[in-house]
């Protein structure tokens, strides 16, 4: 009902005028607010309990309409419902097409070496029973987000706990969210941090035969490499494989392989496959883990939203239970105050 | 009972007549063909009469 007054309201202010000027509902009254009426069953869709209108100016911007970063502006359970179910919808994963082209590409080309029995590159390597795993938990140091933090977090312990026979030794690898290199990657601005790890990242030996990643690597060189990552996210995302595309991540549509045994999206270039796969494959990780900030970033919204609301919520029930003592005591101080003015002018 | 569910008011908001005309108008009427505005479905908030 609420949504018709305010239909009225933006929509036909003459109706409600002429009712105004009229008080009576004589027959033009009834035709205009049939037609009125008419129209609005035409925009309004019964969601539920809340309706909604169609390209109709709420009072409130539908969280849809605005940008992630704006819908904190929107508390309520219904806006975080709003927003979870966008984020269900995958509203926020529309940034992501080249992500998945580069990891589609990548799986071709991993195909593609499969097929002529090269060795892959020994990132691309699927590795049957990998025995270290690091895990990378993208937490958020935005304000409010302790339950999405501690959801990350819970999930983490649940995964050591599940998997833990699996793998000789997980290794984690997390941010302080004071880190000042990481506050940058967590604001999206620009991924600085991100960007040095992986520029860092020692690809060199991209050979076949070369040093396995995970075989007698110092710590710190192995951080960078981020070998083997396996995904930790929370909610329905089933999270990302960081470790490179390889043939079998790689979409089902891109399965049939093109006559002549190579793929479909092979292309030809003119460098050679190592120092294609040398250049795509650090592009290749940092598109995962940058759409992972962004996976981040669009699931710690309703999470906060929700924070925010229970916080209003707290507010309003403390503004009025505090005054109860006071009141009295304020009550007596002025009181007595006037009592001492009175007294004086009367001297 | 439906009547009374549209006529809700927040306190100290009081809804001009005009829109509460409005309001029973599209909860008592009924469009050309014979239906009415506002759908006779139970729902939480009220018993559907």
């Amino acid at each position: 009902m609420k949504e018709l007054i305010e239909f009225m309201d933006t929509r036909h202010p003459e109706v409600l005028k002429l009712l105004r000027e009229k008080k009576d509902l004589t027959d033009d009254v009834r035709a205009a607010l049939d037609a009125a009426l008419e129209e609005f069953k035409s925009v309004f869709k019964g969601v539920g309990r809340q309706g909604s209108l169609d390209g109709f100016p709420s009072r409130h911007p539908h969280p849809d309409q605005i940008g992630a970063e704006h819908a904190e502006d929107h508390q309520g359970d219904e806006a975080g419902r709003r927003c979870q179910a966008a984020a269900r919808a995958g509203r926020g994963v529309a940034h992501a097409p080249y992500a998945q082209a580069l990891s589609e590409l990548l799986g071709s080309l991993a195909r593609a070496r499969a097929a002529a029995e090269v060795p892959p590159h020994p990132l691309m390597e699927v590795r049957e029973n990998p025995r270290r795993i690091e895990v990378v938990l993208l937490t958020s140091d935005r304000g409010l987000c302790g339950g999405f933090n501690s959801n990350i977090i819970r999930r983490a312990q649940r995964f050591v706990v599940e998997e833990e026979d699996k793998y000789e030794a997980i290794q984690f690898l997390h941010h302080r969210p004071a880190r000042p290199r990481f506050r940058e990657e967590a604001g999206n601005r620009d991924p600085q941090g991100l960007r040095r790890l992986l520029r860092q990242a020692p690809l060199r030996d991209g050979q076949a035969g070369g040093r396995r990643p995970d075989r007698g690597v110092p710590r710190a060189e192995a951080r960078c490499r981020l070998p083997a990552l396996q995904p930790v996210q929370v909610g329905d995302d089933p999270g990302h494989h960081l470790h490179p595309a390889s043939p079998d991540r790689c979409s089902p549509a891109e399965e049939k392989p093109a006559p002549g045994g190579s793929s479909s999206r092979s292309i030809s270039t003119k460098p050679s496959r190592p120092a294609l796969l040398e250049h795509l494959i650090p592009r290749q990780l940092a598109m995962q883990i940058w759409r992972s900030c962004w996976n981040r970033r669009r699931r710690s919204t309703a999470p906060r939203m929700t924070a925010m609301d229970s916080a209003t919520k707290n507010a309003n029930e403390m503004i009025g239970r505090p005054l109860a003592p006071v009141q009295p005591r304020r009550q007596a101080s002025i009181t007595k105050e006037l009592m001492e003015i009175v007294s004086g002018a009367e001297r | 009972m439906r009547l009374t569910e549209i006529l809700k008011q927040g306190q100290y908001e009081p809804m001009p007549v005009e829109k509460q005309i409005v309001q029973i108008y599209a909860g008592t009427q009924k469009d050309k063909t014979g239906v009415v505005w506002i759908r006779n479905l139970p729902c939480p908030m009220c018993s559907g009469t």
